[in-house]
């Protein structure tokens, strides 16, 4: 990760401001990965993780000389990307998804049973990328994200309560398929040991 | 379930998304610049993106006149080769073989000035008492009438008579020509004339190649044995010219520049530089000049070297973390007891004090870089004789660099400095060169050359200015003559 003072980054904030392009280069490469991971949380595949990455930085350019330099900048600029990402799934349609009910409504799985420890952090991230979309956007918002309710409401143009069930929805499905794996991983460790 | 239950859930999937570490593909900052240029009219950008358009559209018009400049060229080699067969099985009669010399009487070279010919007859029988009175004073001559009393077949290339012996070793006998010419050489062997004549670029196909014609006395037209080889052609086989090219380059230069604060010009202030980090090199603005020497290998491949001279300007910019150090006297007036016993008088008492003050600098160094290489690039062509496209790949090696650098600080006035390096004359770096473009005669033997060309540098000596590696793209432009 580069380093970087918060005076130098004033500095290129600054600069770009004025479009400079060596200073919009330094922007980019500073903050390319971070906005890179926060695309790649909303959007399926690399190619379009890529293209909210390109107008989330066409975007930081233009409106740069509306950042008020209190807040973060980071926290600015995620903000734009999120909302590039948040555009671009709504173009595709892919943000109101919601399975039947009878998907979902067999899955709830008590909370002691659920362990983490036969998965590692690719695992997980697999999971929640295979979750419907609209389950995913209001998961990663509200539990990666830590936008509230609300906050997700307005972004996504939904109720709360609609919010809040995509949420519990979300979890529920992420449980069985934790559960499964689980089970999977118990079964297969049996048979070794029995063998 | 209770809320904090599910917090325990979702922190699990947080610290797994903390984890993921990744980077984008490299061109996305190149989308994102063309469409910043593209918005904003960034002319310099424009102007670099249209130099990449334009070198693709260029190296893709050049691989499909290729494909279809191929069909032609077969069609030209299967009507050449036939007519070659019909030739060879009818034989060239005498009347033939005075068509060929009174045609191409205007390039007889090597002929007497004094002879004035309309016929064959008369060229024949003119060039017969020239050459009778050369081998009487030539070995070389001799050599050739002696090979040809032994029935060895007399050829000849488009720029000289060469004697070709049984072993198939050839050398030099007589004459001499220059470009599309034709050369013939009689020989008096006893009751016998032998007649050559070598033809190159067949007026009537355009293509290059060489006819040995021989007649034996008497102009019998059975006996007339016609050959036909690929003779090479010595004449326009190297060139010398001249290119200048724009280029983009992108590199990183080594920060060396600690320096620049162990070097200020105040006495009573030191500084330490405990950590850097460089944020970037920037070239602004890149071009090349170069001389060229090529040589033509075969019809297609030539050979090409020479000195080429590169200058980039730019700019390093780099994070210090600075100790400043400030020195100074501090006195103090100090109460000490009178000599005399009574009562106490005043000293002044100095003393060296050094105040530490931990600063982040940015430090900004403009940086001009002067290169000279050597390049050694092979160039395959194809294509028509005025217009030709190719394509070309090689090495070069810098031989010498020098920078010229001046860096500054933002956060201390006094830190500033100016820098000249150079690294001597000795190779400082490879590069592997990957090119195509156009090659176009504009007026006899200058050709015009444009050339759109890629160069991926590796440093082999670490002690030179760039950092790593580093790639430029030029559009090389230039004047060749032919000799």
């Amino acid at each position: 990760m580069q380093l970087i003072y918060k005076k130098e980054l004033d500095q290129i904030i600054q600069r770009c401001c004025a479009g400079n392009s060596r200073a919009q280069k330094q922007l980019y490469k500073l903050f390319a990965a971070k906005m890179y991971a926060i695309c790649l949380r909303y959007m399926k595949n690399k190619m379009e993780a890529e293209d909210v990455l390109q107008e989330g930085f066409i975007r930081t350019f233009k409106k740069i000389d509306t950042y008020n330099r209190k807040g973060s900048f980071e926290g600015w600029m995620k903000t734009i990307f999120i909302n590039v990402a948040l555009r671009q799934l709504d173009k595709n349609k892919k943000l109101n998804q919601q399975l039947p009910i009878e998907d979902v409504i067999d899955l709830t799985v008590p909370q002691a049973t659920i362990s983490f420890e036969n998965l590692d952090y690719k695992d997980l991230i697999q999971m929640v990328s295979e979750l419907p979309d609209g389950y995913r956007i209001v998961f990663i918002m509200y539990a990666i994200e830590g936008f509230t309710h609300e906050e997700i409401a307005n972004h996504l143009n939904i109720s709360q309560g609609t919010s809040k069930s995509q949420l519990s929805r979300a979890r529920s499905l992420l449980r069985a398929k934790i559960e499964k794996i689980n089970q999977h991983v118990e079964s297969y460790l049996s048979e070794q040991f029995a063998g | 379930m209770s809320n904090s239950q599910d917090d325990i859930f979702d922190k699990h999937f947080k610290d797994a998304f903390d984890e993921l570490r990744t980077e984008p593909d490299s061109n996305v900052w190149d989308r994102v610049e063309k469409q910043l240029a593209d918005d904003s009219g960034n002319q310099r950008l424009l102007y670099i993106w249209h130099l990449r358009i334009a070198a693709s559209l260029l190296i893709l018009i050049s691989l499909v006149y290729n494909i279809v400049d191929n069909g032609d060229e077969l069609i030209a080699n299967a009507e050449e080769d036939s007519i070659n067969k019909l030739k060879t099985e009818r034989g060239i009669t005498s009347r033939g073989l005075r068509n060929v010399l009174s045609n191409q009487r205007d390039h007889l070279a090597f002929l007497d000035t004094d002879f004035d010919s309309e016929t064959t007859d008369e060229l024949l029988l003119a060039e017969n008492s020239t050459l009778s009175s050369t081998v009487e004073n030539s070995t070389q001559d001799e050599q050739l009438v002696l090979a040809s009393e032994r029935g060895e077949e007399q050829v000849l290339n488009n720029s000289s008579v060469y004697r070709k012996v049984k072993s198939g070793e050839e050398s030099k006998a007589f004459g001499n020509t220059k470009g599309s010419h034709v050369v013939a050489t009689p020989v008096v062997m006893q009751s016998e004339m032998l007649v050559a004549v070598s033809a190159v670029k067949a007026n009537e196909l355009q293509t290059e190649y060489e006819l040995v014609y021989v007649a034996e006395a008497g102009y019998n037209e059975n006996e007339v044995k016609y050959y036909t080889s690929s003779g090479s052609d010595d004449s326009e086989k190297w060139f010398a010219g001249g290119m200048l090219s724009p280029e983009v380059a992108n590199s990183s230069l080594v920060n060396n520049f600690s320096a620049v604060y162990t070097n200020s010009n105040s006495d009573n202030v030191a500084f330490v530089v405990n950590d850097y980090n460089t944020l970037g090199t920037t070239v602004s603005r890149a071009y090349s000049a170069a001389m060229q020497v090529g040589y033509k290998i075969s019809d297609r491949l030539e050979f090409q070297t020479g000195v080429n001279y590169s200058d980039w300007s730019g700019e390093l910019l780099a994070a210090y973390n600075v100790e400043q150090q400030v020195s100074s006297t501090k006195t103090t007036i100090m109460p000490v007891p009178s000599r005399t016993g009574d009562g106490y008088t005043t000293v002044l008492v100095e003393e060296d004090v050094i105040s530490t003050n931990y600063s982040k600098d940015t430090l900004s160094t403009n940086f001009n870089l002067q290169s000279i290489e050597v390049p050694f690039l092979f160039r395959y062509g194809f294509g028509k004789n005025k217009l030709q496209y190719f394509i070309s790949s090689g090495l070069s090696t810098n031989l010498t660099s020098r920078l010229v650098a001046r860096s500054s600080s933002e956060q201390y006035n006094e830190v500033s400095q100016r820098t000249n390096q150079s690294t001597g004359f000795e190779p400082t770096s490879l590069n592997v060169l990957f090119g195509a473009g156009i090659d176009y005669e504009i007026i006899s033997n200058f050709r015009i050359r444009i050339e759109p060309l890629f160069r991926q540098g590796v440093l082999v000596k670490e002690e030179s200015f760039l950092d790593g590696s580093y790639n430029t793209f030029g559009l090389n432009t230039g004047i060749a003559y032919q000799f």
